[in-house]
């Protein structure tokens, strides 16, 4: 097992760039998740880690070995891709066996850890198939079998239960992540999945237009998002944002509707930059919706509720913009409605209105 | 209601003339066949009686038994009472234009212009297919531009250059020459059957460990089998039938001809033998009649790959 290390790295396609310089390290034996929207630059930074895709510049280590002029079937990595790619033509033995084949292992090794695999996976009763008379989930489990079958170095998975339903996404979902933990393997784990992204990794690196946004644990990512974008791609639904301007001498914020106290632990930060507008970020979860004025409370009309079980999902109209919230189910309230707001202050989040950069704190 | 009916009336109606169209042409086509085929199992000299027969009374294998040379000299004689030329010669004569040897030679011709043509093919395919590289298009046209000369223009030049090479009289002369007709319109219908693959599948075999060469035997030739096999029965059939370069290079020696050119001389050496002439050509219509017939699913799905999704 080894860790993977990227250097500079820089992918252009024409004019269009990838990635745009990209340092980052893969701890050995950890699960990083690399999440972004679509066209973010991480499944090329996945395909370059496998070789598939070949740097414009800079390096890639896996262990200690710069690999930039190994080719893909000399690196010691396995690879799970979104659409499976499993081998039409071979039954599910022979799609597991296929990697061991390469490496010239004797027959009787390659059925015992080919049933082995499979017994880890409860494919056993498979192996004779071919992928077409497989469901989803049993594809997805032989893409599986195929990579842990011949014990890499690394794993790296593109996307690999984005075909699946929302269900059985959800269980393969802590499936893999115990694999991962039994099996040890550093994996790099790609998802635009922001609820995957959270669940799954030990180390969460958000990606935008080639670039990273920011990386850490997760928990540490949704607490404190470095800036607007994170802000808002991490957590579900996403992070309610409110353009508000700055007294900078009273210390509050104006909104069109409201206006509140700035957090005292932004006071120095608001100050020492002197701008006079800001954006303000509440999650939805950190909403608290009530049905008569409170003290501090901002008043918003209900647009629409949704309810979702176990809490409901309002919308509410507020400043001029939408805002979401989420509620216990016994606050029902009707569209059209006036409903009160209110936050607690140590769950604000501020962003400079011109670089969307999150405030620092005190 | 009577609209129903009247639309009811106009299906049925489309469909009996469809029908008898459909019929019509099919006789049309294959009366000339079903009389070469009722020719050829009459006795020698009964494709002359009057009131010609449709179907022999008693059909008699006696005209295929002279085209591959089994005959007897005492079988030949008591039929050709009266005839100039002696039964022992008949025979000999009979011997050397036997059929065996052009069908033999065809199917090594046709064989080999097939494997040869595909395994060329099938790598310039893949190239067209799935590299990418500088002038592709420019390759690919240039490729197809090839496939529009009419044989007959190459006659000429590929005779002088076969006899250059020291191959005049050889199966090789028509041979190599067959294998480059053959290659542009390979080429493009296993091209068509590669790209449908997903790139995907490749990637994951270069990950699990191969090369591309053995990713090119190993996934994508068992997935393009149908797509080969259309393009290798098409290079055959093509081949098969192909008479002019065949003719010209053999230089009539009955040795080295394939069926076609063989078929020529056979029918004026017996241009009154019609049985015999009838024989021949069901003998080297049937192997051909025989792979369409069993493979033609396979053909059509290989020559709409890459039309349509499915």
């Amino acid at each position: 097992m080894a860790g993977v290390r990227v250097e500079g790295l820089l992918k252009k396609f024409g004019n269009v760039t990838a990635l745009d310089h990209v340092s980052l390290e893969f701890e050995d034996g950890q699960l990083t998740v690399l999440v972004g929207p679509s066209g973010c630059g991480k499944t090329t930074l996945l395909r370059i880690i496998a070789g598939l895709e070949d740097a414009t510049g800079g390096s890639v280590f896996i262990g200690h070995e710069a690999v930039n002029q190994v080719p893909p079937w000399e690196r010691n990595i396995a690879m799970v891709f979104q659409s499976y790619a499993l081998y039409p033509h071979m039954t599910v033995f022979d799609n597991i066996a296929f990697p061991l084949r390469a490496r010239k292992i004797s027959k009787a090794e390659v059925k015992q850890r080919v049933e082995q695999t499979a017994a880890l996976l409860g494919l056993s009763e498979l192996l004779q198939r071919k992928p077409r008379q497989l469901s989803g989930g049993q594809m997805q489990r032989v893409a599986l079998g195929r990579a842990i079958v011949r014990k890499p170095e690394v794993f790296l998975m593109d996307e690999p239960l984005s075909n699946l339903d929302a269900k059985l996404r959800v269980e393969m979902r802590a499936e893999l992540k115990r694999l991962q933990k039994d099996l040890g393997v550093t994996t790099i784990y790609v998802t635009h999945d922001q609820a995957e992204a959270m669940t799954m990794a030990d180390k969460l690196v958000v990606m935008r237009g080639g670039v990273i946004q920011q990386m850490g644990e997760p928990e540490e990512v949704y607490s404190h998002p470095r800036n607007t974008f994170v802000g808002g791609f991490i957590g579900s639904p996403a992070m309610n944002f409110i353009r508000c301007s700055v007294d900078c001498a009273e210390a509050e914020l104006h909104a069109p509707d409201f206006q509140c106290k700035a957090p005292s632990r932004f006071v120095e930060a608001l100050r020492r930059r002197g701008k006079d507008s800001v954006i303000l970020g509440v999650r939805p979860e950190d909403l608290k919706v009530l049905a008569s004025f409170e003290e501090g409370a901002v008043p918003a009309t209900v647009y629409i509720s949704e309810p979702m079980g176990k809490e409901m999902l309002l919308t509410v109209e507020v400043g001029g913009a939408l805002a979401k919230a989420i509620t216990p189910t016994n606050v029902r309230p009707r569209i059209g409605e006036t409903v009160w707001l209110t936050f607690d202050e140590a769950c604000v989040h501020l962003f400079d209105s011109e670089t969307d950069e999150a405030l620092p704190t005190e | 209601m009577s609209a129903k009916l009247s639309h009811r009336y106009r299906t049925q109606y489309t469909y009996l003339m469809q029908t008898v169209v459909t019929i019509l042409i099919a006789v049309f086509c294959l009366t000339p066949m079903f009389y070469i085929l009722s020719t050829s199992l009459k006795p020698r000299g009964a494709e002359y009686m009057i009131p010609l027969e449709l179907w022999p009374s008693k059909p008699t294998l006696q005209a295929y038994r002279a085209v591959l040379g089994i005959v007897e000299e005492a079988e030949l004689a008591s039929e050709s009472k009266g005839s100039m030329v002696l039964p022992a010669d008949q025979a000999r004569i009979v011997k050397s234009l036997s059929f065996v040897t052009p069908l033999r030679n065809s199917l090594i011709v046709s064989s080999a212009v097939a494997a040869f043509s595909l395994l060329i093919s099938s790598l310039s395919a893949y190239a067209i297919a799935r590299l990418r590289f500088r002038y592709k298009i420019q390759s690919l046209i240039f490729l197809q531009l090839g496939a529009m000369i009419p044989i007959a223009v190459t006659i000429a030049p590929t005779f002088m250059l076969m006899r250059s090479l020291g191959l005049l009289r050889t199966l090789l002369a028509m041979i190599i020459p067959n294998i480059f007709y053959n290659v542009p319109m390979s080429t493009w219908l296993i091209a068509c059957y590669f790209a449908e693959l997903p790139f995907d599948l490749e990637d994951a075999a270069k990950v699990d460990g191969y090369k591309p060469i053995q990713i090119f035997w190993k996934v994508i030739i068992p997935l393009a089998a149908p797509g080969l096999f259309s393009a290798g029965v098409f290079a055959f059939l093509g081949s098969w039938g192909e008479f002019m370069l065949a003719s010209a290079v053999s230089m009539g020696i009955p040795a080295v001809q394939t069926v076609p050119a063989a078929m020529l001389n056979f029918s004026v050496q017996f241009r009154y033998e019609w049985t015999w002439i009838s024989a021949a050509i069901i003998l080297s219509v049937a192997l051909v009649a025989f792979m369409t017939l069993v493979f033609q699913r396979w053909v059509i799905r290989g020559l709409t790959a890459g039309a349509v999704k499915y």
